[in-house]
């Protein structure tokens, strides 16, 4: 195995922790749906709603 | 000051078609008024209550002032208080003039 | 501490809040942008040390809601108790603002009011006595100008310090009957007299609303039912040309051309280092990470171009002289001219205009419009669209002009059968629609605008897409024995396993590989992934360089690696356009309609439309560049006709429901009528 293997796995690692770490803290603060502009707005308050 | 002023409106437009708010000369739906001209509404018939006092709290209800600013053949252009509104047929037509 | 911002449709509370908290919510000139309400902190300098929460709520025009939107408003007033309210008061509107203003100031929490676009009233000439409309509605009021951060400060310290504190009505509603239909009336007439007064006491006016005025005679040509939607129409192409044509004014090109560049010369240097390493090494990082992300990337420029402009129109007052124009056609369909506000956001993102569908009254129209916006390609279609047309129509304007077009005739045509099915016949329909003022739009907004859909565009694209593109790499890398697939036998893979079975669906419609159909699936996840999948799984970005392709024949290299013709690329870009949309559009479906019936039936509908379409593209496409029709023509054609059944089967049962419904009520009637 040569550097820039090493290097490479490392930065693949490194990019699917903060992925997948920024995926779940949004979903532990209620967005559901990741990468939608609108979870803001989201009628997860009210009942029957939160689809998204 | 702005009944005042549509009262005047009218009485100047008294002379041409039907354009003044007069019972004898029969009612009309703002389809059939004069573009420019400030009528005091009659009656506002929708059939729909709701859409009724909708209109109300526009400010369309019996007896204010309301000015045809343009029409076209479905639709037309009023101003209601100080707002300017696009009515389609259906509701041009349920406000009696 | 809670303040709650309300109002009149239209007169800029969103502006206000985005002031105050520093947010970027969008705004409009018409009436009806805002349809839920949202809260955020104000900012330091005007909350000071306290926490202060604003919260920003649709327009409504008075306290009985008449639109779902204008139902979250009463609601949130009546029932969870802000610690203030601001009243912003269009004051060029006085006299229909304080109808809703004095029913504000019953509710015995504070209210501030704030004169809102009191700088149209300067130039007007418009004069309001501030001071005296205080004494006379028993609160503080404040002259404002949100666009200009004017007398916002002073307004909201007085707001955060009446907190608490017990607001007495200067008019009261009189102990009536409330289910009392001519009781109501009388006491509203009662209460818009008292509100005549006061402004006739108040206000000076030099230019009366009445008279014609020089936008008047714009209007009149913009809402003519022929030059105006010529006009609207032109404005739309102009729209889609500088954001997605290549050409003079395809300025969205040309800043995609240096993107794509750089994120291919990045991509080629990451696999250069690597050369040495395991190839599963170098085809997740590079291919996978930087060459499927770097894919929808690139489009970036496009979308961001495509943002601003929308803002622009947003801004200007164009939107409500389109949907006037536009009521005539859609009111033919069993829609209002209300449906054209959703499919112009569509054009931007569908879940907000799923959203905006809440301002359409009636509940039928309503179900109807949600279900049907989404065939309008929104934003994350654009790359799909700009990738297709790159690399089969040599990078021709017509395809995304034709993609835009034929989403519009579908949204005709479902309305039609959805009004057909639905045994819609006669009701009334009214369209009534407020032409807000004419103003230049600002572009600080739009910028603004567009740099937060672009960033969370990256965003999107650096989680949920890579995320996406690498498990796509991994399960074409290995097989379920997690053993990496050999070359030549990539039909071992766990993605090519999986796909495979829709693949085999896709056969009538031309496109019946498993990589085509692994890119539409994950699309639903979000449509970039279309994009960013046929990058991983083709392993090939340089077809995106459109130039390139240009210079090399094009559409036959990537006709082989694909597997695709012109006629199936189209037939396959057309399918992804009008399936369904994303997960989270789906989601933003199913709490607006409140209805598993009408949502299924979208969902069908969808599925339904985009098979048909791209079966009827290639079927008949082949026939006519080849002379015969393409494979799968018969299982195709039973496919699409079993679908016609179900619709027919679909309207016969729900009409039967109708016509049942309908005798009970007249026997109701009836019996009523006897007795």
């Amino acid at each position: 195995m040569n550097f820039a293997t090493v290097a490479a796995i490392i930065i693949i690692a490194a990019i699917l922790f903060f992925a997948v770490r920024y995926i779940y803290k949004e979903k532990k603060k209620g967005n559901a749906c990741i990468g939608c502009p609108y979870a803001d707005s989201c009628p997860k308050h009210r009942q029957n709603g939160g689809g998204c | 000051m702005e009944l005042a002023y549509a009262f005047n409106k009218n009485a100047a437009g008294a002379g041409t078609k039907g354009g003044s708010y007069d019972a004898a000369e029969g009612s009309m739906t703002l389809l059939d008024a004069e573009p420019g001209q400030t009528y005091i509404i009659k009656e506002i018939n929708t059939d729909d209550d709701e859409m009724n006092s909708f209109l109300f709290r526009l400010g369309c209800y019996q007896g204010e002032p309301i000015t045809l600013i343009s029409k076209k053949k479905k639709s037309c252009i009023v101003v209601i208080k100080d707002g300017r509104y696009n009515l389609d047929k259906l509701l041009s037509e349920a406000i009696i003039i | 501490m809670r303040i709650a911002f309300a109002g009149n449709p239209n007169s800029g509370k969103t502006t206000m809040y985005n002031a105050l908290t520093g947010r970027n919510e969008k705004i409009g000139n018409w009436g009806g942008v805002t349809v839920g309400s949202k809260e955020f902190q104000l900012k330091k300098e005007f909350a000071g040390d306290k926490e202060v929460i604003a919260v920003d709520l649709p327009g409504a025009y008075s306290m009985s809601p008449f639109t779902p939107e204008e139902g979250i408003t009463s609601e949130y007033v009546r029932t969870a108790n802000p610690d203030a309210i601001v009243n912003i008061v269009d004051a060029t509107n006085l006299s229909r603002s304080l109808f809703f203003t004095t029913q504000l100031l019953e509710l015995g929490i504070p209210v501030v009011v704030a004169l809102n676009k009191t700088d149209i009233n300067e130039k007007e000439g418009t004069k309001i006595d501030a001071a005296k409309l205080s004494a006379k509605l028993n609160c503080p009021v404040f002259e404002t100008v949100s666009t200009e951060n004017k007398g916002l400060a002073e307004m909201i310290a007085k707001a955060i310090s009446l907190a608490g504190t017990i607001q007495k009505a200067p008019y009261l509603q009189a102990d009536i009957d409330l289910h009392d239909k001519n009781a109501v009336d009388a006491e509203d007439r009662k209460r818009y007299s008292f509100v005549n007064g006061i402004v006739a006491d108040v206000e000076t006016r030099k230019t009366l609303s009445a008279e014609t005025n020089k936008t008047d005679k714009l209007d009149s040509v913009l809402l003519n039912p022929i030059a105006g939607i010529i006009i609207f129409a032109a404005v739309m192409f102009a729209v889609f040309q500088i954001s997605q044509a290549e050409g003079p004014l395809g300025i969205g090109k040309i800043f995609e051309g240096l993107f794509t560049g750089w994120i291919e010369t990045f991509q080629g240097w990451v696999a250069a280092q690597l050369e040495n390493s395991p190839a599963i090494v170098s085809a997740i990082l590079a291919d996978g990470i930087v060459g499927g992300v770097g894919a929808v990337v690139g489009f970036l420029p496009l979308v961001m171009v495509m943002y601003f402009l929308i803002a622009l129109l947003e801004d200007c007052g164009y939107m409500a002289r389109v949907s006037a124009v536009m009521d005539p056609i859609f009111k033919r369909v069993g829609l209002s001219g209300k449906a054209v506000i959703p499919v112009i956001i569509g054009t931007g993102c569908g879940i907000p205009a799923i959203m905006a569908c809440r301002t359409i009254r009636d509940e039928r129209e309503r179900r109807t419009s949600t279900m049907l916006t989404t065939f309008i390609p929104c934003g994350a279609k654009i790359p799909v669209i700009a990738l297709f047309a790159g690399a089969f129509f040599n990078g021709a304007g017509w395809v995304s002009t034709l993609s835009y077009f034929l989403g519009i005739v579908l949204i005709f045509l479902g309305a039609l059968l959805i009004k057909s099915i639905t045994g819609y016949k006669y009701r009334k329909s009214f369209f009534i629609m407020e032409l807000p003022k004419w103003k230049v739009p600002s572009l600080k907004y739009a910028v603004r605008s567009m740099l937060e859909r672009a960033k969370a565009y990256i965003i999107k694209a650096a989680t949920i897409i890579l995320i996406c593109n690498t498990l796509v790499q991994v399960m074409q890398t290995f097989n379920w024995h997690f053993q990496v697939v050999e070359e030549g036998a990539e039909n071992t893979s766990i993605l090519a396993t999986i796909a495979s079975p829709f693949a085999f669906l896709l056969i009538p419609l031309g496109f019946g590989v498993w990589q085509l159909a692994a890119a539409a699936i994950t699309g639903f996840i979000a449509k970039e992934n279309v994009v960013g999948t046929l990058a991983t799984v083709f392993a090939l970005t340089s077809f995106i360089d459109t130039e390139e392709l240009a210079m090399t024949g094009g559409a036959s290299t990537v006709a082989t690696t694909m597997g695709l013709t012109t006629v199936t690329a189209l037939a396959y870009l057309f399918f992804n356009l009008y399936t369904p949309p994303c997960f989270a559009a789906i989601g933003a479906m199913n709490s607006e309609m409140k209805s598993r019936g009408w949502l299924w039936g979208a969902i069908g509908l969808q599925l339904g439309t985009g098979y048909t379409i791209a079966f009827l593209v290639y079927q008949f496409g082949t026939l006519f560049t080849e002379g015969h029709f393409g494979t799968g023509f018969i299982p195709g054609l039973i496919a699409v006709l079993c679908m016609v059944a179900a619709l027919i089967l679909i309207g016969r049962k729900v009409r039967a429901h109708f016509d049942e419904q309908y005798q009970l009520h007249k026997a109701a009637k009836a019996a009523k009528a006897t007795a």
